[in-house]
This record gives structure tokens, sequence and C-alpha cells, in this order.
């Protein structure tokens, strides 16, 4: 039987633990994908999707179905990151940079690119521009990179946006305008040689 | 409206988050603006690019790995059900629900006045009895008052 994300949250705060298996693997993929569109490191990815899920069991009675789930799950993902990143500016020579990630095991050579017959920019057959793509992403402030990233990976509307990060629609308006700005910058040549 | 503002506006309007008559007025600068225009068509490969990365998974066993840190953790839950509650609780889906508090009520309200309709009909009849044998007897009482009077007259 198909149950809704809020049926699930319902049962889970009735007792039942399968609803909450239930709920991971139907966000377990959106979430680690987010998260690591903001770390940038598969390991502290798992470890911190692990993180938001282990907050979801304790917390979720905190859950008044006031809005979507996938909006709290959201907003609690984003927090996580933003405060494992707080942490980690407390130990400097902890400190990830994707521009070096080979230090971290995630080599270029990991990233698979999106089949070519899929895609119309040859240019993404080329390792090195994904690569650049993420570094770019990655030097974004937290806000900016955390509101483009649900923007572009999860394809969340304003509105939606708007509530996970508790602010106005117009603030991430100019947030996106300022995010996508910044990256055009940072890969223009790739962007124009594009066909 | 200069260049600066317009640049602004193009985020937005490649998210579709502007409004039919903002966007026809883009479009209408973007056809006389060269520089706006690059800036649009950059903005969109930028878009499909990240698009084209595939996203990334947990590596197989994300919830055996979970399921052993959740083992030190209890929920906090909302309440403890027991019994009918229970199973109410945990048996049916929300449409269901509704869908079988829904019959009852209809149930209740159907048997509520198939009941009300019977009483009320045993209240007419006995009602309408007594009328008519207190009618009965103010007639012949009546009788027995004018007759004598009518007789007297004659």
């Amino acid at each position: 039987m198909q149950y809704s994300d809020e049926e699930l949250v319902e049962r889970f705060g009735a007792g039942d633990e399968e609803s909450f298996k239930m709920l991971v693997e139907r966000y377990q993929d959106r979430v680690y994908h987010i998260v690591y569109g903001i770390v940038g490191n598969k390991e502290e990815a798992e470890d911190l999707s692990q993180e938001v899920f282990l907050r979801v069991y304790r917390f979720l009675h905190r859950f008044k179905g006031k809005s979507r789930f996938y909006t709290w799950l959201y907003r609690l993902t984003i927090n996580v990151c933003l405060s494992a990143k707080r942490k980690r500016k407390n130990e400097p020579a902890k400190i990830f940079s994707l521009a070096n990630p080979s230090e971290h095991g995630d080599d270029p050579g990991e990233i698979e690119l999106a089949d070519e017959s899929l895609s119309p920019w040859k240019i993404l057959q080329n390792r090195e521009m994904a690569e650049k793509i993420k570094s770019a992403i990655n030097s974004l402030s937290e806000v900016l990179k955390s509101t483009f990233v649900l923007r572009e990976f999860e394809e969340l509307s304003y509105e939606e946006l708007a509530r996970v990060f508790q602010c106005s629609r117009g603030t991430i308006k100019s947030r996106l305008s300022r995010a996508r700005e910044q990256l055009r910058r940072k890969i223009e040549p790739y962007l124009n040689g594009a066909v | 409206m200069s260049c600066k503002k317009w640049k602004k506006k193009l985020s937005s309007c490649l998210d579709n988050e502007v409004s039919y008559r903002e966007r026809l007025k883009i479009e209408k600068h973007l056809k006389s603006c060269q520089a706006c225009f690059n800036q649009f068509k950059q903005l969109d490969r930028l878009h499909r690019l990240v698009q084209s990365i595939p996203p990334e998974k947990p590596g197989p066993g994300f919830y055996e790995r979970l399921s052993e840190r959740l083992s030190q953790k209890k929920p906090i839950l909302k309440k403890k059900l027991l019994g009918w509650r229970y199973v109410w609780q945990l048996s049916f889906p929300r449409v269901g629900k509704i869908a079988i508090a829904v019959s009852a009520v209809l149930l209740l309200s159907v048997s509520f006045y198939i009941w009300r309709s019977s009483i009320s009909y045993e209240v007419n009849i006995k009602v309408f009895e007594e009328e008519y044998l207190r009618s009965q007897q103010m007639n012949s009482f009546a009788g027995e008052l004018a007759l004598p009077a009518f007789l007297e007259i004659k």
C-alpha cells in the first residue's frame, strides 16, 4: 500500500517503525544529493545525510503538518549542513575544499557524466567541466549555495523555497539571481564555448 | 529601465517565476539588447549544465548503517496508542478513515431519522384519538343542552 508522507509521519508517531523506514527509503537519495551539493564530499555527505534522518527520527513529533513534509525535511537538511559547516570553521585543518577534491578521495574519475545522447552540451563530456561547475557551486556562500542547490537539484518553487528558508519570495529571487550571476562569472568561458 | 535592472530579472524569468506580462516585457528587451540576451543565454546554459550532472546517491546499505545509529536513540512519540485506537491508527490509510467516518455519520443520521419518524407517528395517532374522543364528548354535551331549549322555544 502506498502511503503519503503525512500518513507515514502519523503512523510513525503512533509507534510504527516500518513507516520511518519507508520515509528514509523515499527520501535518502534526494537528501544525499542535496547534502553532497552543499558539502561536496561523499564521506561527509553520507555522514550528514544520516544525521538528517537521525534528527527526523528524534524530532518528527515536532512536525505539525502545517507545511508539506519534504519542506520540513529540506529545512532540517539545510540546518544540518550549515551547522556542520560552522563546526568545521572552528577546525581549520579539516576544512574541505572542492577545489582539491583528490585530497579527500573524490578524484574526478569518480564523476559520471550524463548520457551524451541525452545532453546537447558536448562540453559536458569533459570531466574537468563538471568539476569546474561543482567547484564554482562550492565557492558560493552557504546561503546562496543551499538556495541554488534546492532550486536546481530538487526544482523547488520560489514559494516552497521561501517556506524552507522561512523568508520572503523576494529574498529567494534575489539569492538565486546573485548565485547564478556569481556562477556565470566563474565559468563564463565554458558557457560561451558550449554549443 | 537600465540593463542592470533587467539582468536581475533574468534568473526568475529562467525559472518561470515571473508573470506573463513581465515575461513579455523581458522578451521584448532581450530582442533589442544583445548584452542582456547573451547573459540570458549563458544563464540558460548554466542551468542545463547543472541539470546534466547526474545526481549523487548514497552507497548501498544506507538504512542498515542508519539503523545501527538509531538503535542508540529512541524517538519521542506523540502518544502511546493502545487497543482499538492503535488498530484504528495503523490499519487504515487516511482516505479509508474518512470513508469509515462519513459512513458512520450517515448511518447514525438515517437511524435517527427513522426512529424520530416512527415515534412522532405514534404520538400523532394518540393525539388524534384523544382529540376525537374529546370532540365526541363535547358534541353529546352540546346536544343535551341545546335540545330541551330548542323544544321549549317551539
